[in-house]
C-alpha cells in the first residue's frame, strides 16, 4: 500500500511554513524536475529555458511572493575553495494536478522559481559539470531579519565539489569540514552495537532508522545530529556528500551552518547556529520532509 | 590378455592337467589337495581390471590366502601360497553363480564351505556336497566355523522380522549337508516388540567364536551396542543365548577378533559411512569374557570406514606376535596396534600405519604373515566412478615404522610446520566417491627429516581434524590447531563438497619430540575460530574472523587482542612478519566503518569515550593489505592500508603470498576469472606494481597459488613460487593424480627487474608428497627439491 504522507500532511496546511516544511525557514531541495514529471524521477532538462523546473505539491497551502534564496554551487571549485552562491529569487504558483501511486490524481500546486543563475544542475546525481541548485529557502517569523546578501556566500564544503575530501578515519563515511583559522568540524557517522536499542542516555527518537546517526564534533564539543536514515537498504550508510549537501555560514556569525539530506533526498534540514540551544552547537532552523504520493513505500 | 573365459584358458593351461602338488596343511585346507582330479591348476592370479569375485577371500592360518572369482557364473577357487608365491585355480562348475550372488567362505574341519542363498561344501576328499533342501536366502550371511566341523549361520531380519540362527552341519550317515534351526537372530532370543523394543539385527551384526567354543554376537542395525553369547551344542534345539556387557560404541558393519587370552577386539563405525563422532567412528573396543566387560584401546589415526559397492565392513587380524592389524577400508593402508605388556589393556598407545595401495580395498580381507608382513586382499574400490572389485592382494611390510615418503603431506589441509631439517605434519583430509562423498580426516602425524629422507610417525593427534596449523614453539614442542569447517561443506571459500563434513575439532595440542607426546590438549572459545599464525617467545598468535590478531599465553590460556586492522576483514591472509608487525591481506570486508557507541562509556557524562569502529554494510572482496604495528615496541610509522589493487568492484584477490619483508604479492581476477594481473605492493608505499605473468600460465580458475618458502641456500631469502593447478584443495587421489601442476620461480637478481622460470611440472598427486627435484642449476652438488606444495609455505630444501 502506498504512503501518501505528502498528501496527507499538505491537506491540512494553512501556510507555506507547515506541510512539507517545517521551522522558521520554509526550506525546498534544488533537485527541481519539470512539472509533468515531478511524480518520477527528476531528469536533467534538454532545454531548460524552455521548460518550467520546480516541485509539484499536492495540496494549496504555498503562496508566491518574493523573499527567497537559491544557494548554487560550482562544480569545479575543490574542497580548498569550494565557491557557492546565493541568488534572490521569486516563488511562482500555479494550480495542477498530482498523480497518486494507487489512486485518483489530486489537486496539487506548481511551484517555480525565478530567476535562478543559468545552466544550472537541478539534478544531484549528474551535474555534467554544472553549477548545481542545492537548496532554496525563504525565512520566516523569528528569522525574517536574518542577514543575507546576494553573492558569494562562506562555504567550507559542498556536495558538488568535484575532489571531496578523503575521510579523517580512513574506510569510514566520516567528513572533516575545514573552517576558519585552521579548525575544523567532524561528522561521524555512530552505531549502537548490534542488539542494544536501549542505551540509557541516548533517547531513542535520537537514534536514526535503525541505529544509526551523526555526531557533529568541533573541538571537544559534541552533538547528536539525529534521524540520519540510511535509506532503503538499511545495509549500508550513504556516502558523505549524499548527506551533507552544504556547510558554511549562511546566518553571517562565523559558526558552521550546514545542510544534511536526512535521507539522501526528500528529507532535508538546515541546522543553523544561531538557533543552538544550550550546550548545542546547532538548531534546527528549517526541514523539509516530502514522501511522494505517486512511488510506493521502498 | 586374450577375451577368452579365464575357466577356458586355465583348462588350456599346461598345469591343468597335473596332479595336485600342494601339501595339505591341516584337515581344515586338505580339500584342496584332492580338488586337482576336478581341475585345479597352477596359474597366476589374475591382477586385471576384469577380476570379479563372489565371495571375500578366506584367510587359511598365516601361509596360504583362497579367492573367489567369478567369472560370468562360474565359480573359481584359487589357491595362493604366500611362501614361495605359488597359486593355483580350481574351477567349481558345481556352483552356478547367480547374478550378483555372493557368498560367505568359512574352512572348518568338514572342508571348504562356501553359504550363501545356496550352500555347498567341498569336503577334504574333494567332493562337493551342496544343500538342496535349504537356501538361506541371504547373500553373504555372517557365518562361523564350529570346533565340529560345522557352520553358525546368522541370517538377517530386515524389516524386523524373520532371522534365524542355523547350523549347517555334514550328516554322517547320509554324506548330506543338513540344517539345524537354533533359534531366533535375537540378543536374548525373543523377538522385536513392534519397534519398541529392538532386539534383532536387521543387518551389520558379526559374530566371533571364542576361544572355548561360545560364540559372541555384536551389534547391528537396530541392535547397534547389543552384544550376547551363544552357547552351540549339538543336541536338537535352540541354542542358550546369553546377553552381555553393552558395547562402549555402536558397531555396524564391525571387524572382529578374538586374541589368544580369550579377549575379542571390535572396531567398525556405528554407521557404514565414514562420517560421525570421530569418539565413535574411530574406536576400537575389547571385551573380555571373563569379566563380561568391555575397555577401550587407542583410538585409530584414520575411521576405518568400508561402505562401498556391497562391501559393509573393514577386516582385522592378529599377528604371531600379538599385534592387531585393521584393514580393508577406504585408506590404501592398514594400521597397526602392538602389543604392550606393560599397558593395562595389553596394547600400546598408538597405532601405526604402513602401506600405500594403489587402490583401496573396501571390505578386503586382512591375514597377518608374519610379525614382519601382512596381507591385504579383496576388496572394492571407485575406477572411474564406479564399483570394481580390486583384484590380487597387497603386502605390507609392518616392520619398520619409519618410512620414505610422508603419508601426512598427502592431505589437504595438513598442519605443517618446518624447523630447520625437521618438518613436522598432521591431520588434514582427504575426499574421495564410492558412490557417495566419503570425506575423511587423519589424525596421524609425522615427523620428516630432510637429510635423511626419513618420515617417523609420531603419536597420533589427540583430536580429529580436517584442517589445522602447526607451528614450532622452540626445539622439542610444537603446537597444532585445529580448525572448524566454515560450513558443512567447505574448510575453503573454494571448496564445495557434496559430502557431509564432518565434525572437526578446533582443539589445541603441544607435541614434545623429546617425550613423544601429546600434552596441553584444550578447546579455548577465544582462539577456537581462529588461525594459528606464528608462535613468539612462548606465546601463540592467531588471527582470528575478522582478522584481529590475538595473542595467547600458552601458560594462562589467556587470550588477548594485540591489533584489529581499521577493516575488519573476513578469510583474510595474515603473517606476522616481525614480532610486532602484522599484514593482513584480502579477504573481505564490509564495504564502510562505523564508530560503535560503547554504551558503558557513553552513560558516563564526562568521560572521554574513544571511538570504537566496527564493520558496516555488506561484506565485498578486498584487494588492499593493512600493515599493523603492535605491542610494546609498536612503531606507528609502519601502519598502513594500502590502496586496492583494484578499484573495479566484485575484483578479489585469488592468491596471495605476504614475504617476510611485508611486501605483498597478489593475483587479482574479476569474478569471472576472465581478466587478471599480478601486483606486488611497493616498499614503504600505499600503492602497487605490475608483475609479469609466468609464460604459459593460464587464465587461474581458483586453482593457483603464490608460494614462500626460506631459500634453503641463504636463509635470510625466502623464494617466491606461483603455483598453476588446484591442489591445495580436496580432491580425491584419482583426480589430484589428473591434475597437471607447474610451478614457476620469481627470479629478481635486480631490483625491477624480474622474471619467472618454471621450475617443476608433476602432477597433483606427487605434487603434494613426493620429493622433486626443481629444474635448477645444481650448485655445490647439492640440488633443490621441493614437496608440499599444496601447502602455504612449500617445503624447500636441498640435496646431494
Amino acid at each position: 500500500m502506498c504512503i501518501a504522507f505528502g498528501l496527507l500532511l499538505s491537506a491540512a496546511q494553512s501556510s507555506q511554513a507547515e506541510g512539507e516544511t517545517q521551522g522558521d525557514i520554509v526550506l525546498f531541495p534544488g533537485t527541481l524536475a519539470p512539472f509533468e514529471s515531478n511524480a518520477g524521477k527528476p531528469s536533467e532538462p534538454n532545454k531548460a529555458a524552455a521548460q518550467k523546473y520546480g516541485w509539484n505539491l499536492p495540496g494549496a497551502g504555498y503562496h508566491a511572493g518574493s523573499g527567497w534564496w537559491a544557494l548554487s554551487c560550482d562544480a569545479a571549485a575543490d574542497a580548498k575553495a569550494p565557491t557557492c552562491r546565493l541568488t534572490p529569487t521569486n516563488l511562482s504558483v500555479s494550480k495542477g494536478t498530482h498523480p497518486v501511486y494507487d489512486g485518483e490524481p489530486v489537486a496539487s500546486q506548481l511551484l517555480y522559481w525565478s530567476p535562478l543563475p543559468d545552466a544550472l544542475s537541478f539534478d544531484g546525481d549528474n551535474t555534467n559539470g554544472k553549477a548545481r541548485l542545492l537548496f532554496l529557502f525563504k525565512p520566516l517569523r523569528s528569522l525574517v531579519a536574518m542577514k543575507i546578501a546576494a553573492g558569494p556566500v562562506t562555504t567550507y564544503l559542498h556536495a558538488n565539489l568535484k575532489d571531496y575530501p578523503k575521510p579523517p578515519t580512513p574506510g569510514t563515511l566520516e567528513v572533516r569540514i575545514p573552517m576558519e583559522a585552521g579548525q575544523f568540524a567532524d561528522f561521524v557517522p555512530r552505531t549502537l552495537p548490534a542488539g542494544t536499542r536501549e542505551v540509557q542516555n541516548i533517547p531513542m527518537e535520537d537514534v536514526g532508522y535503525p541505529f544509526d546517526f551523526l555526531e557533529l564534533r568541533i573541538g571537544s564539543r559534541h552533538q547528536r545530529i539525529s534521524g540520519m536514515w540510511t535509506g532503503c537498504s538499511t545495509s549500508t550508510l550513504r556516502p558523505a556528500t549524499d548527506y551533507l549537501w552544504w556547510a558554511g555560514d549562511l546566518d553571517g556569525d562565523g559558526k558552521l551552518d550546514f545542510v544534511l539530506s536526512r535521507d539522501g533526498g526528500g528529507h532535508l534540514v538546515l541546522f543553523l547556529s544561531s538557533q543552538a540551544k544550550a550546550g548545542e552547537l546547532v538548531g534546527e532552523a528549517g526541514s523539509f520532509l516530502y514522501s511522494n504520493p505517486a512511488q510506493g513505500e521502498c | 590378455m586374450q577375451n577368452i573365459p579365464f575357466t577356458t584358458r586355465l583348462r588350456k593351461t599346461f598345469f591343468a592337467w597335473l596332479l595336485p602338488i600342494l601339501l595339505c596343511s591341516g584337515m581344515s585346507v586338505c580339500w584342496i589337495a584332492s580338488a586337482g582330479a576336478t581341475g585345479a591348476g597352477i596359474s597366476s592370479l589374475p591382477l586385471d581390471p576384469s577380476w570379479r569375485t563372489f565371495a571375500r577371500p578366506l584367510s587359511l592360518g598365516s601361509e596360504e590366502m583362497l579367492f573367489f572369482q567369478r567369472d560370468g557364473s562360474q565359480a573359481v577357487l584359487w589357491r595362493v601360497k604366500w611362501l614361495g608365491g605359488d597359486s593355483s585355480a580350481t574351477p567349481l562348475p558345481e556352483l552356478k553363480l547367480g547374478d550378483k550372488e555372493r557368498y560367505t567362505a568359512v574352512s572348518t574341519a568338514a572342508g571348504l564351505w562356501l553359504v550363501g542363498k545356496r550352500t555347498m561344501l567341498i569336503r577334504p576328499n574333494g567332493q562337493r556336497v551342496s544343500l538342496a533342501a535349504f537356501e538361506t536366502g541371504y547373500d553373504e550371511p555372517i557365518a562361523t566355523a564350529l570346533d565340529d566341523g560345522s557352520v553358525a549361520v546368522f541370517g538377517i531380519s530386515l524389516g524386523g522380522t524373520g532371522g534365524g540362527v542355523d547350523q549347517l552341519r555334514l550328516n554322517p550317515v547320509s554324506g548330506q549337508i543338513e540344517r539345524v534351526v537354533r533359534g531366533l537372530l535375537s540378543y536374548d532370543g525373543r523377538p522385536d516388540q513392534s519397534g519398541q523394543t529392538y532386539r534383532q539385527p536387521a543387518f551389520g551384526h558379526n559374530v566371533a567364536k571364542l576361544s572355548d567354543g561360545r560364540l559372541l554376537m555384536l551389534g547391528g542395525n537396530g541392535t547397534p551396542q547389543l552384544a550376547s553369547i551363544f552357547t552351540p551344542k549339538n543336541e536338537a534345539g535352540n541354542w542358550v543365548v546369553q546377553p552381555v556387557a553393552g558395547m562402549p560404541h555402536p558397531r555396524v558393519g564391525s571387524a572382529l577378533v578374538t586374541l589368544t587370552d580369550g579377549r575379542v577386539v571390535v572396531t567398525g563405525a556405528g554407521q557404514l559411512r565414514c562420517y560421525g563422532d570421530p569418539a565413535q567412528t574411530r574406536s576400537v573396543d575389547i571385551y573380555d569374557p571373563v569379566k563380561n566387560s568391555w575397555a577401550s584401546l587407542a583410538p585409530l589415526p584414520f575411521t576405518p570406514c568400508s561402505d562401498a559397492y556391497g562391501a559393509d565392513r573393514p577386516a582385522m587380524a592378529v599377528t604371531p606376535d600379538g599385534a592387531l592389524v585393521i584393514g580393508g577400508h577406504l585408506e590404501a593402508h592398514v594400521m597397526l596396534l602392538r602389543p604392550d605388556k606393560n599397558s593395562a589393556s595389553g596394547f600400546a598407545a598408538d597405532w601405526l600405519v604402513f602401506g600405500n595401495f594403489e587402490q583401496p580395498r573396501i571390505g578386503g580381507v586382512v591375514q597377518a604373515i608374519s610379525g614382519k608382513e601382512v596381507v591385504v586382499a579383496g576388496g572394492v574400490h571407485n575406477r572411474d566412478g564406479c564399483c570394481y572389485a580390486t583384484p590380487g592382494f597387497d603386502r605390507v611390510a609392518i616392520d619398520d615404522s619409519a618410512g620414505s615418503q610422508s603419508r601426512a603431506l598427502s592431505y589437504a589441509g595438513a598442519a605443517v610446520a618446518r624447523r630447520g631439517n625437521l618438518v613436522f605434519a598432521a591431520a588434514g583430509r582427504r575426499f574421495g566417491s564410492t558412490g557417495f562423498g566419503q570425506l575423511r580426516y587423519s589424525a596421524y602425524a609425522e615427523l620428516i627429516d630432510l637429510r635423511t629422507g626419513r618420515v617417523q610417525q609420531l603419536p597420533n593427534m589427540p583430536f580429529v581434524s580436517g584442517a589445522a596449523s602447526a607451528v614450532w614453539l622452540d626445539d622439542e614442542r610444537v603446537l597444532v590447531k585445529g580448525t572448524a569447517a566454515t560450513s558443512d561443506r567447505r574448510f575453503s571459500p573454494s571448496e564445495n563438497l557434496s559430502s557431509h563434513v564432518p565434525p572437526s575439532s578446533a582443539a589445541l595440542a603441544v607435541f614434545n619430540m623429546k617425550r613423544n607426546v601429546w600434552t596441553d590438549v584444550a578447546t579455548l572459545d577465544s582462539v577456537s575460530g581462529s588461525k594459528l599464525l606464528a608462535a613468539v617467545a612462548g606465546d601463540a598468535y592467531f588471527l582470528n574472523t575478522v582478522g584481529a590478531l590475538q595473542r595467547l599465553n600458552l601458560k594462562t590460556r589467556k587470550a588477548e587482542t594485540v591489533a584489529q586492522p581499521a577493516l575488519e576483514r573476513s578469510g583474510a591472509t595474515g603473517r606476522l612478519v616481525s614480532a610486532n608487525q602484522l599484514v593482513l591481506v584480502g579477504g573481505q570486508r564490509p564495504g564502510e566503518r562505523i564508530s560503535e557507541i560503547d554504551a558503558q562509556c557513553a552513560a558516563d557524562p564526562i568521560a572521554n569515550c574513544p571511538d570504537r569502529y566496527i564493520g558496516f554494510g555488506p561484506l565485498a572482496p578486498a584487494t588492499d593489505y593493512e600493515s599493523l604495528s603492535f605491542g610494546a615496541q609498536a612503531d606507528p610509522t609502519k601502519n598502513r592500508l594500502s590502496q586496492s589493487a583494484s578499484k573495479q568492484a566484485g575484483v578479489q584477490g585469488v592468491a596471495v603470498a605476504i614475504a617476510r619483508d611485508g611486501r605483498v604479492v597478489m593475483l587479482v581476477s574479476d569474478a569471472e576469472y576472465t581478466a587478471q594481473r599480478l601486483v606486488r605492493s611497493v616498499q614503504g608505499s600505499r600503492l602497487w606494481q605490475a608483475m609479469p605473468p609466468p609464460s604459459g600460465a593460464t587464465l587461474c580458475k581458483g586453482d593457483c597459488a603464490l608460494l614462500l618458502a626460506t631459500d634453503p641456500r641463504d636463509e635470510k631469502k625466502e623464494m617466491l613460487f606461483f603455483r598453476q593447478g588446484g591442489i591445495d584443495s580436496v580432491y580425491a587421489d584419482e583426480t589430484a593424480a589428473k591434475v597437471s601442476v607447474s610451478v614457476w620461480l620469481w627470479d629478481e637478481p635486480v631490483a625491477g627487474q624480474g622474471k619467472w622460470q618454471l621450475v617443476l611440472k608433476t602432477d597433483g598427486k606427487a605434487a603434494r608428497a613426493v620429493p622433486k627435484a626443481l629444474d635448477l642449476p645444481v650448485a655445490r652438488d647439492a640440488r633443490l627439491m621441493g614437496m608440499g606444495w599444496h601447502l602455504d609455505a612449500p617445503i624447500v630444501w636441498t640435496a646431494p
